[in-house]
């Protein structure tokens, strides 16, 4: 019985062994962790926690443009692979408040993903495998464009978000969140895992006076496990930021004027910050809002980021814009009321 | 040309639509049918939000619609002598079939400024067709079918455009609260431009019987002229820009669009200086005997990398290593037949065109007849729609107040379509185009008789029932008929 529970073992670890992630073929995986709020949020990546009253809307487009958000480079330096390069993406997002709830749609297509193919820590990493590819795309491994691609949306993501504790505009709120990344898009492309994903945060903002700031930490639940694929994912991961900043309130309130870091980052449950698997950027950004007497609300949105440890998704640098439109329904609250 | 038997079918078809007319006609006390547009007082989310005070539905700032269609297809057995014969792979299975497709569409609008809109319309698909969306030339039996896709489902953004209008005075008129549209109040002349990403059948030839196909005619060949090869993606959609002047009861339309980079497949070809898809569109809008109509005249050119048949039908009788077998990497269409000509050896740059007539024209309120003819050049290969050279479609649609079910809709229709001469030479030598080819042929016009009968049922439910008879599929006399029922479950919000 004892050796029939040494083979059982033996052949599990086998198993194990086989099947490791290590083994699979890059394919490719949803590269982007900047992870935007939901519109009407307030902040670029947090929450702001501030919904309250009735009804409430908001829709967001925005467009950012990351450089090396997928570079591999060897210990010394002297090896480099860009796989991807360059990842320009547009996302257009809806969220509908109610009381201290948040219901949001994240939608992202890809403009833009350009990257090399070649060998790496002795992974091939090869270019696209079709025909077509070669005749458009040459030697590259990535060349999603919106000619090739010309529908996609990437891991479109559906979200909910409350604030549990505190009021709005008031020192400290705290919040729960959760997101569902449904999976759509290709791995080959770097836009989807291809597989279903989820989020977990907890969060927390407030304001005083002048100065305003968020924060949060959750879980990133994704099965897809790429061990051993030099720069790739290792299965979930734990995620953190926060932001801090000054808003400044104009022309008798009608527009308002904020400025402030924001700071995220990610390291996989697996190996908790481990050099090589976990990615910190830092954001600079600035938002002008502006109410309109019809009720309906703007606010414009600008950051450049830096990647302070540039690993996957982390690009070296980005360029963030975007516009929102939120407001509440008619007679329900003034736009003022609303951040 | 249309043989006797054909012209027969016409005939005994204009009776039966004749028939159905006058016997609709008896009943005046319907409102008019507007299928495309959601009624003031259906259920949707922008009512229900207007109801509750929360949403000004006469001036709207944003709006968010949806619809879910489930259509089914089951196909009977036909008989067929042959069927890809010599190594062809386009023939229409003579077995018995099922298929199917579901789609789930959500519309969201904002206005960014005045006069400025921007829609966005992610969209879900899944799909199964009849033999791999081959064997039928104009008369696909669900619109809905993509070249692309399959049973899994799969997202994709159908369109994310900006429009903007420029008010140039006339009478002011409410544009009501529509998927695609926001309620505002506009003039009857001014100029609209959009830029983005969009289908140019949002636009143009639109019909107000044969357009909406979720809620009417279930086969392809009623969306738009079966001839009518716009540019577009494997799914319909294109990138570009278009224009619209509406003067009263005038407009002029003109669009420039993608094509796609090979043809009917999903990659769009992004140069638009130098490959695309232009049409322009002039439409008057009228009244006879009190009763609305339009005329509309569509002509389109597309620039493209096409083959045409006479040159592939050459190149093979100049040298007969130039087969379908032996495309290697050029784009071709799968054929294996080492004995028939291919397009793939004589893409180039080069035109093709087509121009049509749109008519509609409400008899009572509640019933209509639509007409559609087009004829296109016949020399060049299907790029993006259709294969017919030349198609014809006429019909009536009835709103079900007459017999107490204000929101049932029953309709009657058929569809012909031609091939050029050069195409049929090309398949009768074994060669296959994007969706067709039997290896043999006996050159035929396909028709398509259809009718279906919509039941409203809750809110905003519909189930309907329908039965296409296809006569010559794949313009093949020696093939066929078809008889194909369908089902379909269509619910708005």
């Amino acid at each position: 019985m004892r050796n029939f529970s040494v083979i059982v073992l033996s052949c599990t670890l086998c198993a194990l062994a086989t099947s490791s992630p290590a083994q699979a073929d890059p394919q490719g995986f949803a590269l982007e962790r900047l992870g935007t709020a939901a519109p009407g949020a307030g902040w670029l990546l947090h929450d702001d926690l501030n919904m309250h009253g009735g009804l409430g809307g908001a829709l967001a487009f925005t467009t950012s443009y990351a450089h090396d958000p997928l570079r591999l480079r060897s210990a010394d330096g002297s090896q480099q692979l860009a796989l991807v390069e360059q990842q320009a993406l547009v996302e257009i997002g809806a969220a509908i408040t109610w009381q201290r709830l948040r219901f949001s749609l994240h939608m992202a297509s890809p403009l833009l993903v350009t990257g090399q193919a070649g060998t790496f820590a002795g992974t091939t990493f090869a270019p696209g495998r079709h025909a077509e590819h070669y005749q458009n795309c040459g030697t590259q491994r990535v060349c999603a464009n919106l000619g090739w691609n010309p529908d996609t949306i990437a891991d479109p993501r559906l979200g909910v978000d409350a604030r549990l504790y505190g009021e709005p505009g008031g020192r400290l709120r705290l919040g729960l969140g959760a997101e569902l990344a449904v999976p759509s898009g290709l791995r080959g492309d770097y836009v989807s895992d291809e597989t279903w994903r989820g989020l977990v945060r907890l969060q927390a903002a407030g304001d005083a006076g002048l100065w305003t700031w968020a924060a949060q930490v959750g879980g990133h639940v994704r099965p897809l496990d790429d061990s051993g694929i030099p720069g790739s994912p290792r299965g979930s991961e734990l995620l953190f930021g926060a932001a801090a900043g000054a808003r400044w309130l104009v022309d008798h309130g009608e527009h308002a004027v904020a400025v402030g870091p924001e700071l995220r980052g990610q390291t996989p449950l697996k190996s908790l910050f481990a050099q090589g698997y976990t990615g910190v950027e830092a954001l600079l950004g600035a938002r002008f809002e502006s109410t309109r007497s019809d009720g309906s609300n703007v606010r414009y949105r600008a950051a450049l980021g830096y990647g302070l440890r540039p690993e996957f998704g982390t690009p070296e640098w980005r360029a963030v814009l975007g516009v929102e439109m939120f407001g509440r329904s008619p007679g329900l609250a003034s736009p003022a009321a609303q951040r | 040309m249309p043989t006797l038997q054909t012209i027969r079918l016409m005939l005994r078809l204009v009776a039966i639509a004749s028939v159905c007319v006058a016997l609709f006609a008896g009943s005046a006390h319907a409102q008019a049918t507007h299928p495309s547009a959601h009624d003031d007082d259906a259920f949707d989310v922008m009512n229900l939000l207007n109801e509750k005070g929360l949403h000004d539905i006469e001036h709207e700032n944003w709006n968010a619609y949806g619809q879910f269609t489930y259509l089914s297809s089951w196909k009977l057995p036909f008989a067929a002598p042959y069927t890809n014969a010599g190594g062809a792979n386009h023939s229409l299975s003579p077995s018995y079939e099922r298929s199917f497709t579901a789609t789930a569409t959500l519309f969201l609008g904002a206005r960014l400024w005045p006069g400025a809109e921007a829609y966005v319309v992610p969209e879900v698909i899944s799909l199964r067709a009849l033999s791999g969306l081959t064997g039928l030339g104009g008369a696909v039996q669900n619109f809905e079918l993509q070249k692309t896709g399959g049973t899994a489902p799969e997202l994709y953004r159908s369109r994310a455009f900006v429009q903007q209008t420029f008010e140039l005075g006339g009478v002011l008129t409410q544009k009501t609260s529509d998927p695609m549209q926001l309620a505002s109040t506009v003039s009857s002349r001014r100029i609209v431009l959009r830029l983005g990403n969009f289908s140019v059948l949002d636009f143009m030839d639109r019909n107000s019987f044969a357009s909406d196909l979720r809620q009417q005619f279930f086969s392809l060949g009623f969306l738009t002229h079966a001839s009518y090869d716009f540019a577009s993606d494997a799914r319909g959609f294109s990138w570009g820009g278009e224009a619209e002047i509406l003067w009263d009861n005038w407009a002029l339309r003109y669009a420039r669009i993608t094509p796609p980079k090979n043809p009917n497949a999903l990659a769009n070809e992004m140069r638009i200086d130098k490959y695309y898809g232009e049409q322009v569109e002039i439409e008057h809008k009228h009244t006879v005997l009190g009763r609305d109509g339009a005329v509309r005249v569509l002509g389109y050119w597309d620039r493209g990398r096409f083959g045409r048949f006479d040159e592939a039908l050459a190149a093979f009788r100049g040298d007969p290593n130039k087969n379908a077998a032996n495309c290697g990497e050029r784009y071709n269409y799968g054929s294996s037949d080492g004995s028939a000509p291919d397009l793939c050896f004589v893409r180039r740059d080069t035109w093709k065109y087509g121009v049509g007539v749109n008519i509609e024209q409400y008899l009572t309120k509640e019933i209509g007849v639509f007409a559609r003819g087009m004829v296109s050049d016949g020399h060049v290969e299907v790029y993006a729609y259709m294969p017919p050279d030349s198609s014809l479609s006429f019909g009536v649609l009835a709103k079900g107040e007459a017999w107490g079910r204000v929101r049932d809709l029953a309709g009657i229709a058929t569809g012909l379509a031609w091939i050029s001469r050069s195409h049929a030479d090309y398949l009768a030598a074994g060669g296959v185009d994007g969706f067709i080819g039997d290896g043999r042929i006996t050159p035929a016009m396909e028709s398509v008789v259809e009718a279906f009968y919509s039941f409203h049922f809750f809110d905003a439910l519909w189930a309907s029932v329908d039965v296409q008879h296809i006569s010559h599929p794949a313009f093949n006399a020696d093939r066929g008929p078809v008889e194909i029922f369908g089902a379909r479950f269509h619910a708005e919000f």
